[in-house]
């Protein structure tokens, strides 16, 4: 079977129509839309291989089967009531348009010269290519608000480490913070100059 | 010599079926054509091809070719022919929900009307089996690079080439992927802004290389 590693939005919904809507509205080079309904969610989960760069649903039925995707990193976005049970801290829309153009939004995402590639990856400053990195792809996607980070333990502040000596080993003025409960993607100039 | 590519054709009405046969070979591709599901399964036992047309309506098919749906044959392609794209051509695929049948069978396959007639469908296989990626295009089976004219006929390649243009990545054996960096090894000599990336867990596409690629 054939595992995902293009970046994906997964659309959990009972009706196809807002993975329709998405599917053609989004950039396809960048993102695959991806579409479960509420009682196959798990298996849709585990069949991307890795997590999904957005989760977006609808529904108040109880998400299980979203278990292994607890404590990683991706951004969540919910059409109407939120059901209990969802990993994260999904932010609520009003309707699909708005979450089309969130997600619009984080795929267009540059800092520091650093944006999404194609497929998966991201593209670094001089041009060179770093390739699958989900957690980062999120928090780039996630500029500025970062993304909550929902494990209890230390994994948040050790994955934190773990980017930004990558962001470091490519030269690049990034770093990732780990701050009351989220972690984000900030410009080191930035924390430069609020500590001058 | 290196065979040509492919195409699968699925197509239950035979003056169809032979009118998308020699659409293909009139653009250099192997057509492997069925006119039931069931034939269409035995092909797949023994080719692997690089696009596969399907029609959902298998009305005109005899009964012996229907016990196995049309659905099998689209959940054969994603579990055993990875880089294959199916490209749905149909009356059936209008609606939403018809897509969101497909899409259970096969969450990658794209879709093409049958209203929209047998021109349109051409279009369709030549955006990706003809369309341009960078420099670089596929013309006659052959990868091509446009500024000069240099072929070379790379199975590997012109596979990386279509899934681009579907926006798919392609999944390579061993084998494959150091036919992979041969590939890759030609870009560089006739110097295309086209390069092969690996995405991990043997999956490639092509892309743009950053530094000639359009400023945004």
């Amino acid at each position: 079977m054939r595992r995902n590693v293009l970046r994906t939005l997964l659309v959990v919904s009972d009706r196809p129509h807002p993975w329709a809507f998405l599917r053609d509205r989004l950039p396809g080079d960048l993102v695959a839309v991806a579409w479960t309904r509420p009682g196959d969610v798990g298996a849709a989960a585990a069949d991307l291989g890795s997590p999904p760069w957005m989760l977006a649903g609808t529904g108040t039925a109880p998400a299980a089967g979203l278990e292994a995707l607890r404590g990683r990193l991706f951004a969540c976005r919910w059409v109407g009531p939120v059901p209990p049970g969802l990993p994260g801290q999904p932010v609520r829309r009003e309707d699909w348009r708005a979450v089309a153009a969130d997600a619009e939004h984080a795929l267009a995402v540059r800092l520091a010269g650093l944006r999404l590639a194609p497929g998966g990856g991201l593209v670094l400053p001089d041009g060179g290519f770093l390739p699958r990195m989900p957690e980062l792809e999120a928090l780039l996607s996630a500029h500025p608000d970062g993304l909550p980070a929902t494990a209890p333990d230390h994994r948040p502040r050790r994955l934190a480490q773990r980017l930004t000596r990558l962001l470091e080993r490519h030269r690049l003025p990034l770093a990732v913070r780990c701050h009351a409960g989220r972690l984000a993607l900030t410009t080191t100039e930035l924390d430069d100059d609020r500590s001058a | 010599m290196i065979a040509p590519p492919e195409v699968l054709v699925l197509e239950d009405d035979l003056r169809d079926l032979h009118a998308l046969e020699q659409l293909i070979r009139d653009a250099r591709l192997e057509p492997v054509p069925a006119s039931g599901p069931r034939q269409a399964l035995a092909r797949l036992a023994s080719r692997d091809p690089l696009l596969a047309i399907v029609d959902l309506d298998m009305s005109l098919a005899p009964a012996a070719e229907r016990r196995v749906s049309v659905h099998d044959v689209l959940r054969r392609l994603h579990s055993h022919h990875p880089n294959c794209i199916p490209l749905v051509y149909s009356g059936g695929v209008d609606t939403i929900d018809e897509q969101a049948r497909v899409y259970e069978s096969h969450p990658h396959a794209l879709f093409q009307s049958k209203r929209h007639g047998l021109d349109r469908l051409l279009d369709r296989i030549e955006g990706l089996l003809g369309g341009h990626v960078g420099d670089l295009a596929i013309r006659r089976g052959k990868v091509v690079h446009l500024p000069s004219g240099e072929t070379m006929n790379h199975r590997v390649g012109v596979a990386l080439l279509t899934a681009q243009r579907a926006n798919r990545t392609v999944l390579l054996r061993d084998s494959d992927a150091r036919a992979a960096r041969r590939f890759q090894d030609w870009l560089d000599a006739i110097g295309s802004c086209v390069m092969v990336r690996a995405l991990g867990g043997r999956h490639y596409q092509v892309a743009l290389r950053a530094d000639r690629e359009p400023a945004p």
